[in-house]
């Protein structure tokens, strides 16, 4: 793809020997990285693999035991390493929650960065901070009123902004090393594609960028190099020319994937459990489908097409408007929560964070949350045979904890996200509704969650499934529902490639906008 | 887990238990408070800090959502007022004015409850209302003036002389706390309080029917300040207009506080009452010592700042022994409900989680 300069490329910064330890666990043993001016390096690894720690010391906000970045002019120390330092090396950061204060301005957006336009009192001068707001993001085709508010902007506007918020201390002849921590985890396909294109700009430009991913597909396109973690070791540097994505994940995974999950194959009862009829409410508009027991219906559609709300409306966490909703032949005159979890229906929203796990309580707690009632006997709530059996559950969920009374933060999200899947699996529900499961996690994880929900599926249950992995709705689905401004356009067969899907939805995006 | 942690636990758990033990001990020995183990002021201390200590286990049930209740100690003093005031002026049988007491209490309850619940206002904005509107029905019943006649004399014995060696006053405390760790480590209730404490949207999309928790947790707290303003009466011999307000703050001190102790890093019930007795029987020992009276004041300011201080420091330090597994675990964002950690400050949007508009994107 960039065969060009596969010849050792001119070397922006190297890391050598970088050493980080929590307690007992190693986070980093010796890690090094090589970047070259003019390239995007990919990042990748599972979690815990120690990507997030490694841009934590690089960026000075956390000290290494050891280790020393080095630059053409000069050598850091990362165990004294700190923000100021970091910047003067040419080291820019984009993090994950871009940061973007949707009640302030665009141009003090920018201006929070350092780099407000000061009168003499030192009082902020507005039409100097816009104009100079104007000209910094025009360098990245964001052509926007600075006065603007930011909450006014797109998901991927917003990324640009973090992105021209970072590099606008950066001089026309001064080149930047530029971290991006999964800069398009919330970015559907398409507009995933233009802020990598913005990458590859700022690459051609001399800089060098640093792109940390779980996308392997998108690895695969963007990037020139690809440095893998694996437990906090390196795990080798290739050459994007050699890369495919079974090689991608064998680098990440220490061991060869096995693609396994294929229930397309498995039958579908007749038997209807979930209806739809004409159902509106919020962005959905009269949306009609039925989903059988034992099936797994896809739900593909870009970001702002209504899956999230489509789950949300099923749930009874957003209000029916007009329509039916008939749970297992029965309608449902006034969904909530409540009622539909004790109907049988699960919900896996896509907010792991907020909407998922219950932060500051156990593994256990978290597995059991909502379910307490089952252990409530003799007018006691069974505490010993809930431990027990959420300590069992662990490993039929195969998560990874130290113990069922572990604090849930202290699991990677990919284990996280297990334990919120199994909280509902333990319950056997008639309907699984689950929005983006994979988000954000890393190929082992996502592997393990696909053949649960496989199992789910055989087990009887329905599962209806919102991905932005297309890929994912290709193997898993019977059926997938193409969902654009609310409404549903089209239906695939079993079978159909994530290709076509996408196709698909490209397609009637752009006949909505029409 | 290692000798070292479970060391470090059991320490952070009876930290406070320890320091309330020897901070009794040193003032016994301390010639110079005598008077401190004397059986006339540790009754004293006992019957005083009951009251406090139901209040501060009302206050806790609230919190556990992550809701606060501001109005709890003013509640308890329009029902003592009242209670004394109907047997007094109206002429109530004992048992009637009980029952109103509590009633009215209850009603407080229910209005914070809607106002919270169903008007999503935040609770610390709805109760702190709500405090300077029952300070006006106090006034306005009682004209600022004690009711010290017609009292029952069944009620006034309540708040003299022992059972079993303690204060009578001490076993309705015991009563309430083992009532309220009932409810709340032992129900599924108390479950599915501490879920809505921990993530209102979670608990939401877990089938917990949010706004109706979040309600009745205010209704049981109301009922419960109620019901101790007829205690107060029992306590201090009369309706006394001035005394609700001087509850709230070591109340909501005692509870942050308690958050350290016992059940480290969530409000618990057993926790709340060290907190009581420790923060009561330290200025008690201090004035015996020659300390000035605005002391109390003093220790319950800097307990609230310090028990809130203390959650989030060791939070903080938990977190950080979790050591790899954080590393890549959520960030929490901006939305994440109060905990013992993070204390509802401003606006925890925990009824904005019912029904109509679900977070959108």
């Amino acid at each position: 793809m960039h065969a060009d300069d596969a010849v050792v490329p001119r070397a922006a910064v190297a890391v050598r020997g970088a050493t980080k330890t929590f307690g007992h666990t190693q986070a980093l043993d010796d890690v090094h990285l090589d970047l070259a001016w003019g390239e995007i390096h990919a990042l990748v690894g599972g979690n815990g693999s120690g990507k997030s720690t490694l841009l934590k010391i690089l960026a000075g906000v956390q000290p290494a035991d050891s280790g020393v970045l080095e630059t053409q002019a000069e050598t850091w120390d990362l165990s004294r390493h700190t923000p100021e330092e970091s910047a003067r090396a040419g080291l820019r950061f984009v993090h994950q929650d871009p940061a973007i204060f949707p009640i302030l301005s665009i141009a003090d957006n920018l201006g929070l960065g350092g780099q407000f336009v000061r009168g003499r009192l030192g009082t902020i001068r507005r039409r100097r901070s816009n104009e100079r707001a104007r000209e910094v993001l025009r360098g990245f085709d964001l052509d926007v009123d600075p006065g603007m508010l930011a909450a006014a902007l797109s998901a991927p506007q917003r990324a640009l902004l973090a992105i021209g918020r970072a590099l606008q201390d950066v001089g026309e002849s001064q080149r930047a090393i530029l971290f991006l921590d999964e800069p398009t985890a919330a970015l559907p396909a398409e507009e995933a594609a233009d802020l990598l294109r913005t990458l590859r700009q700022l690459a051609d430009s001399g800089h060098s960028v640093v792109l940390v991913s779980h996308r392997l597909d998108e690895v695969r396109e963007a990037a020139d190099r690809v440095t893998c973690l694996r437990d906090g070791r390196n795990a080798g540097t290739i050459d994007a020319s050699d890369l495919s994505e079974a090689r991608l994940a064998e680098l990440i995974l220490g061991s060869k994937l096995e693609q396994t999950v294929n229930v397309s194959a498995s039958t579908v009862s007749t038997e209807t459990v979930l209806e739809l009829r004409d159902v509106s409410g919020g962005p959905i508009r009269e949306v009609s489908f039925a989903l059988h027991r034992g099936e797994i219906v896809g739900i593909a559609g870009l970001l702002g097409s209504g899956r999230t709300e489509l789950m949300e409306l099923i749930y009874g966490v957003r209000k029916l408007l007009s329509g039916e909703l008939l749970v297992r032949g029965r309608p449902v005159h006034a969904p909530s929560s409540s009622a539909m979890a004790k109907a049988g229906v699960a919900f896996v929203p896509e907010d792991r964070g907020t909407g998922g796990v219950f932060p500051d309580n156990s593994v256990a707690m978290n597995l059991t949350a909502g379910q307490s009632r089952r252990y409530f006997r003799h007018g006691w709530l069974q505490t010993r045979q809930l431990a027990r059996e959420a300590a069992g559950d662990l490993s039929k969920y195969a998560v990874k904890a130290d113990s069922a009374q572990a604090s849930i933060e202290s699991l990677s999200g990919g284990n996280q996200q297990k334990v919120v899947l199994g909280r509902w699996l333990r319950t056997a529900p008639a309907i699984l509704l689950l929005d983006e499961p994979t988000q954000g996690i890393d190929v082992g994880a996502r592997e393990t969650i696909l053949t649960l929900i496989a199992d789910a599926c055989r087990a009887g249950s329905a599962v209806l499934i919102a991905s932005s992995e297309f890929e994912e709705l290709s193997r898993l689905s019977h059926r997938t529902l193409i969902l654009s401004r609310g409404r549903i356009v089209e239906e695939h067969p079993r079978g159909a490639s994530s290709h076509e899907l996408l196709e698909s939805v490209l397609d009637n995006q752009r006949a909505d906008a029409r | 887990m290692n000798a070292g942690g479970r060391l470090t636990e059991f320490f952070e758990r009876y930290a406070l238990l320890g320091l309330l033990l020897l901070v009794g001990v040193f003032f016994s020995l301390n010639p110079s408070t005598s008077e401190f183990d004397s059986s006339a002021n540790i009754t004293a201390i006992l019957s005083n800090q009951s009251i406090l200590g139901i209040l501060a286990i009302a206050t806790v049930i609230p919190l556990v959502t992550g809701q606060i209740d501001l109005s709890v100690g003013p509640n308890a003093g329009l029902t003592s007022v009242l209670c004394a005031g109907l047997m007094s002026k109206s002429g109530w049988p004992l048992p009637a004015a009980v029952l109103a007491a509590i009633v009215v209490g209850a009603v407080i309850g229910i209005v914070n409850g809607i106002l919270v619940a169903g008007f999503r206002i935040p609770s610390i904005i709805a109760t702190l209302g709500m405090t300077s509107v029952i300070a006006a029905i106090v006034q306005a019943y009682s004209g600022g003036l004690s009711i010290t006649t017609g009292i029952s004399p069944v009620l006034i014995n309540l708040g003299s002389g022992n059972w079993l060696g303690l204060p009578k006053l001490f076993y309705f405390m015991v009563g309430a706390g083992l009532v309220a760790w009932y409810f709340l480590e032992k129900t599924p209730l108390g479950k599915s309080l501490y879920a809505l404490g921990s993530s209102p949207r979670a608990a939401l999309l877990v089938g917990i029917r949010v706004p109706r928790l979040t309600f009745r947790s205010f209704v049981i707290a109301g009922a419960l300040a109620g019901g101790t303003g007829i205690l107060v009466i029992a306590n201090v011999g009369s309706g006394n207009p001035e005394l609700g307000p001087n509850y709230t703050l070591p109340a909501i001190a005692a509870a942050f506080l308690g958050a350290t102790a016992i059940q480290p890093g969530r409000y618990n019930v057993w926790g709340t009452i060290t907190a009581v007795f420790f923060l009561a029987e330290s200025v008690n020992g201090l004035t015996l010592w020659g300390a000035s009276p605005w002391l109390s004041e003093l220790f319950d300011g800097a307990a609230l700042i310090i028990g809130v201080g203390l959650g989030i420091y060791a939070g903080t330090v938990r977190r950080r022994a979790a050591g790899r597994g954080q590393e890549e675990a959520h960030r929490p964002d901006s939305g994440s409900p109060p905990t013992a950690d993070s204390p509802p400050t401003a606006a925890p949007d925990v009824a904005a989680a019912d029904g109509g508009e679900a977070k959108s994107r």
